[in-house]
């Protein structure tokens, strides 16, 4: 791949028969998950540091808390688990 | 010679601890120990009959390691081809291009040569350009379609402005085009549906939002 190109290209998405809106959402999906959408609006004013660690802190937090839920409702809901009442 | 011993015993140690974990003889291949760093240094004279007693007594099979021993003793370069990435399973599917884009034809015109629409969506107006292989064509922006003052951050003034720039394209004689959104405005959507609405066919998408700040950015508003 060319060099020169490669900045266009990531975020570039084709699109079929003209069909503008199914290719529109997957690129704003694809921005909103790299949180460039977050890191714009962020970027407008300037942050003071205090705000800034209270963020970091809580976006640390935000994490912890969405893994271990994740790895819980996964528990609860995991398929192949032995039957509990066996007859 | 200790030395050499050394850096021998260090290899042999490498192909073991691999083929342990199970390890194909090729993907073992491809962790190139030719270009390792412990066989760097005079590899032409390292004794090839010595190797193989080594290895006899890790357990590895002789075979896989005289494949990258020619006989005169020198270490073989082999190219190995990586795999190409399957397009189903890629995240974005068929929508996300790769390299095969280059020899991409659009009614025998090639992708790089296409041309581009530039949309710049501020949060206080819409601006919007063509370009054919880096040579303006046309321009078009909020105040220049009859919109004043604060009517100009309205999303209808986008679409608006993206309707002038597809007549404009379209009055060139140009029917296939990409476009390329830059910022997060409200005339963000709306113009690449006016490009549409001229008659256009779009290509591509493109974002090139880099939010970057030189220096210190405004007092937050007090509200």
């Amino acid at each position: 791949m060319r060099s020169k190109h490669v900045r266009m290209l990531a975020r570039t998405v084709m699109v079929h028969n003209n069909d503008i809106e199914k290719s529109y959402n997957l690129l704003n999906r694809i921005l909103s998950n790299e949180g460039i959408v977050n890191e714009a609006q962020r970027l407008k004013y300037f942050e003071k540091p205090c705000v800034q660690r209270n963020r970091l802190c809580f976006e640390r937090c935000r994490r912890i808390y969405d893994s271990e839920m994740k790895r819980k409702v996964n528990l609860l809901s995991r398929k192949n688990r032995v039957d509990p009442h066996p007859r | 010679m200790s030395s050499l011993k050394n850096l021998l015993w260090t290899a042999s140690r490498q192909y073991t601890s691999l083929l342990r974990n199970g390890l194909n003889v090729q993907t073992v291949q491809c962790a190139s120990l030719c270009s390792s760093k412990c066989l760097r240094s005079d590899v032409s004279k390292v004794n090839v009959a010595e190797l193989v007693d080594r290895t006899e007594e890790a357990g590895v099979t002789k075979s896989s390691l005289e494949e990258n021993i020619s006989d005169d003793g020198n270490v073989k370069k082999t190219k190995y081809n990586i795999p190409r990435m399957d397009r189903d399973l890629m995240p974005g599917g068929e929508f996300i291009p790769g390299e095969e884009i280059y020899e991409h034809t659009v009614d025998g015109v090639k992708y790089e040569d296409l041309p581009r629409i530039f949309i710049k969506a501020t949060m206080q107006n819409t601006l919007a350009s063509a370009f054919v292989k880096n040579n303006g064509i046309a321009s078009q922006t909020g105040g220049l379609c009859g919109f004043k003052n604060s009517k100009k951050k309205s999303n209808v003034c986008g679409q608006t402005v993206g309707f002038a720039i597809g007549s404009d394209v379209l009055k060139k004689g140009h029917k296939n085009v990409c476009v390329v959104v830059k910022g997060v405005g409200a005339g963000r959507l709306p113009a690449i549906k006016g490009i549409q609405m001229a008659g256009l066919n779009i290509i591509s998408i493109t974002d090139m939002t880099y939010p970057m700040v030189s220096g210190r950015q405004r007092k937050p508003r007090r509200v």
